[in-house]
């Protein structure tokens, strides 16, 4: 029983020295973070190693061609964003890591686009930002809002991370804003400002609810409603106007109607039985911009409901199969030119004693003449 | 204080006539005097900068921070302007334009002294003041039939210091033809809210 012992003994302390020997020779540290600009070039040293040192470098994983090193160090030419990942040198023969680089490949910020608008007046307004062009790499941004020279507050956006708030403006004075931001990264840093008096950066939310309903009975009607916008504060102090347009599908000209107050109107020229598009928006007053167009509403004007179709094709039939039958078809309903809206009532006694098809074509003269 | 919308008036009885006749017919007269008004007052602030000579006549001076203790500002937060119920609202904007006349009287008198030789600018404070006091004499009426409590005209210059500089005498000229348009801007909507809403 004597042999086992000293064998577990010597396991015990190969296992002990392999410890030490890790802890002193390879701390388990997180990876250094680095940005590197694309396009340029940049050398990774394999941490403290000398330069001569043995190592072999892998990026998440992948082993690295040794054509790369210079010595025990990475050379990356010509960064593309592809080169973004977590690089790691081992010892070649020991195969221990070294130390490890989190490699991010991005661009400095280009100057940002801010702009403010208040939708909301004379509560409050937003503005909202961005970078024209993408930095591939965490960006900070950060808003200051002056008016004249004192400093409010740019409450976040819970839920838009490029939008903050400023509420409770100050009414009736002509002292500017001014909105600054700067954006900066690990690469660089850009900023701008605007300057604008409230009034001009007005711009409501479009109408909400936006109805088109026929109008029984006339032809050429249509009745447009709408609602003014619920994020407007106090449409009794400032109240808004409307511009209306509205066109049959098949066209592509728009009417437009500009109303002074009240949220409805009825289109008096529509063009009978087509389907129309109509949307409305809204402006205050005097001040500020038109809001974007409303969600369309459709609608097509009440037509007459169409006569029965069958008289004709069944006439047609019964003049060409028989040499003499005088007497209408029992199925059809005489076109009496007095329900055309027109009157006529000498001529209804005319129609009864002829075929329908001469009928019909009598009707239609007489209506058009009498329409004239 | 909640706003609350101008009140429906009851169109079934003889009080409708009374009512558009003696209520809508002086806020509607008012309020297009105060529109009016608009499209002239800052027509009159660039005239008056104009004839002050520098600084006031350099492109794009502005001042606002400057201050007359004797007039109201018109400039006012909106967590104040939406507190104030629509009486206080036009109760201010009186107060404001009965100031205005009685400023734009003094500054009518400081420019005849400073810049005797013009004709334009004296014609335009003159026209100035007689639609604010016009405009005061609509509000006024408006009150008494809305039955509002009138405060007694009063005094609003107070002792108006002898010996002010020319320099102080075109900064006082500025401060009240700038707050005229601002309170001409204000009164608009403060007379809106008089107006019952769309959904009467």
């Amino acid at each position: 029983m004597a042999a086992p012992v000293p064998w577990a003994c010597c396991a015990l302390l190969a296992a002990a020295a392999a410890v030490v020997y890790t802890q002193r020779h390879s701390p388990q540290e997180a990876p250094h973070v680095q940005y590197e600009r694309l396009g340029s070039d940049v050398t990774l040293p394999c941490g403290t190693a000398n330069w001569d040192a043995a190592v072999t470098w892998r990026v998440n994983g992948t082993d690295l061609a040794p054509d790369l090193l210079n010595g025990s160090q990475l050379v990356l030419q010509g960064l593309e964003l592809g080169h973004s990942g977590l690089y790691a040198c081992f010892h070649r023969d020991s195969w221990h890591l070294r130390h490890q680089v989190m490699l991010h490949v991005g661009l400095p910020p280009r100057e940002p686009v801010l702009s403010c608008r208040s939708n909301t007046y004379p509560k409050g307004f937003y503005c909202s930002w961005h970078l024209p062009t993408p930095t591939y790499i965490p960006n900070t941004f950060n808003v200051t809002v002056l008016h004249g020279s004192k400093i409010m507050v740019c409450e976040k956006d819970p839920a838009l991370k490029n939008r903050c708030h400023i509420r409770y403006m100050h009414l009736f004075s002509t002292i500017k804003y001014k909105v600054s931001i700067s954006v900066s990264n690990a690469l660089g840093h850009n900023a701008t400002a605007i300057t604008f008096d409230e009034f001009t950066i007005v711009k409501p939310d479009p109408p909400e609810n936006v109805v088109a309903r026929p109008v029984p009975s006339n032809p050429r009607r249509l009745e447009v409603t709408w609602q003014t916008p619920s994020t407007w504060p106090d449409p009794e102090s400032f109240p808004l106007k409307f511009f209306l347009r509205y066109r049959p599908l098949i066209l592509d000209q728009w009417q437009h109607v500009e109303l002074s107050d009240g949220t409805a109107h009825t289109i008096t020229d529509a063009y009978a039985g087509k389907e129309y598009i109509i949307q409305v928006a809204a402006k205050d007053n005097e001040i500020g911009t038109w809001s974007d167009w409303s969600v369309a509403a459709h609608a097509t004007p009440w037509t007459e409901e169409p006569r029965h179709l069958t008289t004709e094709a069944q006439a047609a039939e019964t003049t060409t199969s028989t040499t003499s039958s005088l007497a209408p078809p029992p199925t059809t309903k005489i076109c009496d030119p007095g329900e055309l809206g027109s009157g006529g009532g000498p001529t209804a006694a005319f129609l009864i004693s002829l075929p329908v098809t001469l009928a019909l074509a009598a009707a239609a003269a007489t209506v058009s003449s009498l329409l004239i | 204080a909640e706003h609350r919308e101008g009140q429906c008036p009851d169109l079934q009885d003889d009080s409708a006539l009374t009512w558009i006749y003696k209520i809508a017919e002086p806020i509607s007269q008012a309020y297009s005097l105060a529109l009016y008004m608009q499209k002239n007052t800052s027509t009159l602030l660039q005239t008056y900068l104009q004839y002050q000579g520098s600084p006031f006549s350099d492109p794009g001076f502005s001042a606002p921070e400057l201050q007359l203790s004797s007039l109201p500002p018109a400039a006012v937060s909106f967590k104040i302007w939406h507190a104030l119920d629509d009486g206080e609202r036009l109760s201010q904007a009186k107060g404001a334009f009965l100031a205005l006349t009685q400023h734009l009287q003094l500054v009518g008198d400081d420019q005849s002294d400073l810049n005797p030789g013009s004709p334009i600018l004296l014609a335009q404070l003159g026209a100035a003041r007689l639609r604010a006091q016009g405009l005061l004499g609509n509000m006024a009426a408006i009150m008494t039939v809305l039955g509002l409590p009138l405060p007694p005209e009063e005094d609003t210059l107070g002792l108006v210091p002898f010996g002010a500089s020319a320099f102080e005498r075109k900064c006082r000229g500025y401060v009240v033809t700038r707050e005229y348009g601002h309170w001409t801007d204000r009164a608009k909507p403060s007379l809106n809210s008089l107006l019952p809403g769309p959904s009467c």
